[in-house]
């Protein structure tokens, strides 16, 4: 559907300049201010503030960052790394698809979480390593995924006709089978972003990603779970907004996925 | 010296033998036909010569490019002898280009990839090649996506792309199936003519006997993998010594002449056995209308009939 594509483009566009603008502008202080504590929304705190009279607008732009980093950064090594690994697999074949592939299946196989509290146990607990931890997920499917499509266009004759030019695997690769399945990892890229907010959400809740007193959603989610009763709003709002953001990534990509079809007719399984 | 020698070339596959000693010369500039139909193994023998056997095939005999034998060849060899030496055309225009590069940029690469030439210097010879293979509009054609040329304007493209390193041996397979009768005539006229002016050697593989007779000098006629017929095209074409070549003959299709009786087209009865099942001894043995039991036992010795004439047959007196 064009529609969900350009809500999801939208709702992407609006968490990227919200965390954009948070970098240079905030609307009201995120300084601890035990007086103002649980203040009511006004035009001062247009959500009003939290358990430590921080504003809470202010403190879920600020989250974004965390996310928008996080994810970008994950996404970015482990597609980076997983799309080198699936092309050398699809261009040797034989005993190197084979390890690329065994190896793949071993990562999977790994709890990620268990990955996650493994690195915070050894180098302490930080962004860097939620990071580290998030990619660790993902070059695995970025593997499989680019060794599958670009299995596909070597089968295809111009490539066939490449080889028979003399080209060597390497100049193929880059010319012909990146360029030729670049639309199938955009697309899973943009779902991957998705996860990776969520799990970016999930390792700062469970104390494993972005450090106190840098404000990440699943942070803030952590610390509101206390307070539940007294103050269920200072969990909502950045419920909300991971919602918001993994729901933009997945329409983004359900979106793109639909536009580059034509394309990928026969390339999809 | 040939440019080109194979001798007893084989290839087996798990299932079976699929080219069963297959040798012979071509020499410069020469232009030769590989004759046969599906699963006769010209294509194989292309692919051979190329480097480029499918996984699960096995080769022996021995391949001479220009007095080298191609078997020692390494990886890094074969890149520098595929595309610069010998050259390959496809069956299918439709798909043996990437549908996202532009023309030019496809046909300047292989330029670039094997000789030190400079970006300026490979686009002028690309221009140079898309109006020698007769491309209309050359300049316009060279940044146009694949999909935006016609069938015979894309085999002009793969023919261009083919000859941009000056080959000595162009390998053409079936370069016609996908066009139509007009644009197959202009397509082998040019492929002749091309060979000609630059005294390149062109091996045609085609099932099409008209298409052979019209491009090249010598013919060779396989069948299940094995070597039936070989000499001067107009001799072989015009009398042909081999059952099967007979048969092959017998059924191009011809106009009829005004006032003769609708015919059937006359066939070879039975279609080519798998590769698990092909006749010990002949090949043809069980399709052949003349075969003797004698014929499935042995595989027949190639002999000499005629001036440059062989005939793989015990029956046919040639």
């Amino acid at each position: 559907m064009r529609v969900n594509g350009a809500i999801g483009g939208a709702l992407v566009g609006l968490v990227a300049l919200t965390a954009a603008v948070s970098v240079v502008w905030l609307p009201g202080s995120t300084g601890i201010d035990v007086a103002a504590k649980f203040a009511e929304p006004s035009p001062a705190n247009l959500l009003g503030t939290d358990q430590l009279g921080r504003d809470v607008l202010s403190l879920l732009m600020q989250g974004a960052q965390a996310s928008v980093l996080v994810a970008l950064l994950s996404v970015g090594i482990g597609a980076s790394l997983g799309t080198a690994l699936g092309l050398l697999a699809a261009a040797r074949g034989g005993w190197a698809e084979e390890g690329v592939m065994r190896l793949a299946d071993l990562a999977f196989a790994f709890p990620a979480l268990l990955f996650a509290i493994m690195l915070a146990a050894v180098f302490g607990p930080s962004l860097s390593n939620a990071v580290l931890a998030i990619a660790f997920i993902m070059v695995p499917i970025f593997a499989r995924v680019a060794r599958a499509s670009a299995n596909q266009i070597w089968a295809r004759e111009y490539v066939q006709a490449a080889i028979a030019a003399g080209r060597s695997r390497l100049g193929i690769t880059l010319d012909h089978i990146l360029p030729n399945i670049a639309a199938v990892l955009v697309v899973q890229a943009t779902i991957e972003f998705a996860i990776a907010i969520l799990a970016e959400a999930a390792l700062s809740y469970l104390g494993l990603g972005v450090q106190p007193p840098t404000p990440s959603w699943g942070r803030m989610l952590a610390e509101a779970q206390t307070l539940l009763y007294l103050a269920p709003q200072l969990a909502i709002w950045p419920g909300l907004c991971i919602v918001v953001a993994v729901l933009g990534f997945n329409l983004l990509g359900d979106g793109l996925r639909d536009w580059a079809d034509p394309r990928l007719r026969g390339l999809r399984a | 010296m040939s440019l080109l020698a194979v001798r007893d070339l084989r290839v087996d596959f798990p299932a079976g033998t699929a080219l069963r000693g297959l040798s012979f010369d071509l020499e410069r500039g020469e232009r030769l036909g590989v004759a046969g139909e599906s699963g006769s193994g010209k294509t194989l023998a292309a692919l051979a010569l190329m480097g480029m056997l499918p996984e699960g095939a096995r080769a022996s005999g021995e391949i001479l490019f220009d007095g080298h034998p191609v078997s020692s060849l390494s990886e890094t060899g074969w890149t520098a002898l595929r595309g610069r030496r010998i050259a390959m055309i496809f069956q299918e225009p439709m798909s043996a280009l990437n549908p996202l590069q532009q023309i030019g940029r496809q046909i300047t690469e292989t330029i670039l990839w094997h000789e030190a030439v400079t970006r300026a210097e490979a686009a002028r010879r690309a221009l140079a090649l898309m109006t020698e293979v007769g491309m209309p509009d050359p300049e316009a054609r060279l940044r146009m996506y694949p999909h935006a040329l016609s069938g015979g304007q894309r085999q002009r493209a793969l023919i261009a792309m083919a000859l941009a390193c000056n080959p000595d041996l162009l390998l053409a397979d079936e370069p016609t199936t996908a066009l139509d009768a007009t644009r197959t005539v202009q397509v082998l006229d040019l492929l002749r003519k091309l060979a000609q002016t630059r005294g390149m050697a062109l091996m045609l593989i085609s099932h099409d006997l008209a298409a052979i007779e019209r491009v090249s000098e010598r013919v060779l006629v396989l069948y299940g993998g094995d070597l039936m017929e070989a000499g001067p095209a107009g001799a072989v074409l015009a009398d042909p010594a081999h059952p099967y070549t007979q048969g092959l003959i017998a059924a191009r299709p011809r106009p009829r002449p005004p006032g003769t009786p609708r015919r059937a087209l006359p066939t070879i009865p039975g279609t080519v056995p798998g590769l698990a099942n092909l006749p010990q001894g002949c090949r043809f043995y069980g399709r052949c209308a003349q075969a003797v039991p004698g014929c499935a036992d042995a595989r027949p010795a190639l002999r000499q009939t005629g001036e440059g004439r062989v005939l793989r047959c015990v029956r046919a007196l040639g």
